[in-house]
């Protein structure tokens, strides 16, 4: 989640070397509070680390791995697997491509590019999780990180995972470390060393009855999903026209 | 004609301020001359709180989607209470000697029917929270948003608060203070749950 502090400083020195904190903070667009703030407490975000790196246009993985917290990640880069792939595919880019296969669909227009919407998507976290794992994956990952199961289900259900978890998840299930960090959002997909393209080719190559199932697995997870906001709506709905 | 949202709610506040200013002696004692000087303005102060209870208990279990609190409270056993409730007000009071205006007929206490038209003063009210603590602990505990939960839960102390106070009062009558400061802040946690409502309600209106 994150790096010491002081690691971080010594870090910035030799790569920012003498340019003030508040040019290296608007070069990388973080406010000068937030990194001041992180640098009392002592901990300063992957984040931050993150933003830092690009406005220095220095390779992200390579620079985190300098911190020990962190060392194994360049070495461990490793191209996602199909099912990551297919994981980080959005719902309704799923349902366009079946779609686009049906027999009665206009014929495909070669000129037009189809554009994935980018990564991570609604639920990129949970659908990772569920691609790269063993079915214990989430009760590993709680006893490895001492992470509150509770907790960690909240986080999933808020489509977040700390940079932390995200490395352990891909250690616990043998993938990529660095794709827990591309499907929360640290990383974009080229710095990980994920192929470009590499998603349109999976979507392509994946057969309509599995395109399918998949789909199908997606939209009951997101009718649970919008019955449970709708649920909750409701309730305030109610609460606001008694007591409002 | 202004046709506001939630007159029900006004009805209840209004209630409130009048049992409020019933109970401060520089109003009560001129009303309770004009009334005749026997205390009747004590019953019109109890049967305020009464209906400011059964105004928003209902309120407050249809808000929190409660049928089983809403029958309980506008349904044969909840009317049953309050009707048991006034009968006995009613009853004690004829059979007390309530002659000469007394803020609070604190001047009357030693009299056995006092003891109990207190206490009958205080049945409804007490049945009501207790009603309403369950609906309230379920709107706190149940997922949601924070303003909402902690609105709920706020009341819900409020509710649970004036149960513990009625509670403690049958045990012992020694504890004056104690019991003041935990009626005072029921009120409090009960108001505060609404006024974070509200505020609530106010950030997102409704579109009508």
């Amino acid at each position: 989640m994150t790096v010491a502090a002081k690691t971080f400083q010594q870090w910035l020195s030799s790569v920012a070397g003498s340019s003030s904190s508040a040019s290296v903070c608007r070069a990388a667009g973080i406010k000068r509070s937030t990194l001041a703030q992180q640098l009392v407490r002592g901990r300063v975000t992957v984040a931050t680390v993150v933003a830092v790196s690009r406005s220095l246009e220095l390779p992200v993985v390579d620079a985190l791995a300098l911190f020990p917290e962190y060392a194994d990640l360049s070495a461990g880069v490793a191209r996602p697997t199909n099912a990551e792939l297919l994981s980080q595919i959005s719902d309704l880019d799923i349902l366009a491509e079946i779609l686009k296969r049906s027999p009665r669909a206009e014929p495909p227009d070669a000129l037009l590019a189809v554009q994935l919407s980018p990564i991570p998507h609604r639920d990129s976290v949970r659908t990772w999780l569920d691609a790269i794992g063993p079915t214990d994956l989430r009760q590993r990952l709680a006893r490895t990180t001492g992470i509150a199961p509770q907790n960690l289900s909240t986080q999933i259900t808020a489509n977040r995972l700390t940079p932390e978890l995200a490395v352990a998840s891909a250690r616990i299930a043998g993938v990529g470390l660095t794709n827990g960090l591309v499907v929360t959002g640290v990383l974009s997909p080229s710095e990980a060393g994920w192929p470009s393209g590499e998603r349109a080719l999976m979507l392509r190559q994946t057969p309509t009855s599995a395109l399918a199932s998949l789909a199908s697995t997606r939209l009951e997870y997101l009718s649970r999903t919008l019955k449970r906001a709708e649920q909750d709506d409701a309730a305030v709905q109610a609460v606001w026209e008694n007591l409002g | 004609m202004v046709r506001g949202r939630n007159r029900s709610l006004f009805w209840a506040f209004a209630m409130t301020a009048l049992g409020v200013a019933l109970s401060i002696p520089a109003i009560y004692l001129p009303v309770d001359g004009f009334l005749g000087g026997i205390n009747l303005a004590n019953i019109v102060l109890r049967l305020c709180f009464f209906g400011v209870f059964f105004l928003l208990a209902a309120k407050v279990a249809a808000a929190y989607n409660s049928p089983s609190a809403l029958a309980l409270i506008r349904g044969p056993v909840g009317v049953t209470a309050l009707m048991l409730s006034i009968a006995g007000l009613a009853l004690t009071y004829v059979l007390s000697d309530t002659n000469g205006s007394s803020t609070g007929m604190s001047e009357f206490m030693s009299q056995p029917p006092m003891q109990a038209y207190r206490w009958f003063g205080k049945l409804y009210l007490v049945y009501v929270a207790a009603v309403l603590v369950v609906p309230t602990w379920r709107g706190a505990f149940c997922r949601g948003r924070v303003m909402e939960r902690s609105a709920a839960f706020s009341m819900c102390l409020g509710f649970l608060l004036v149960c513990s106070t009625a509670v403690l009062q049958t045990l012992s009558d020694s504890l004056g203070l104690l019991v003041e400061v935990l009626s005072y802040s029921s009120i409090l946690f009960v108001a505060l749950g609404l006024a974070l409502i509200w505020w609530s309600f106010l950030r997102n209106p409704v579109e009508k």
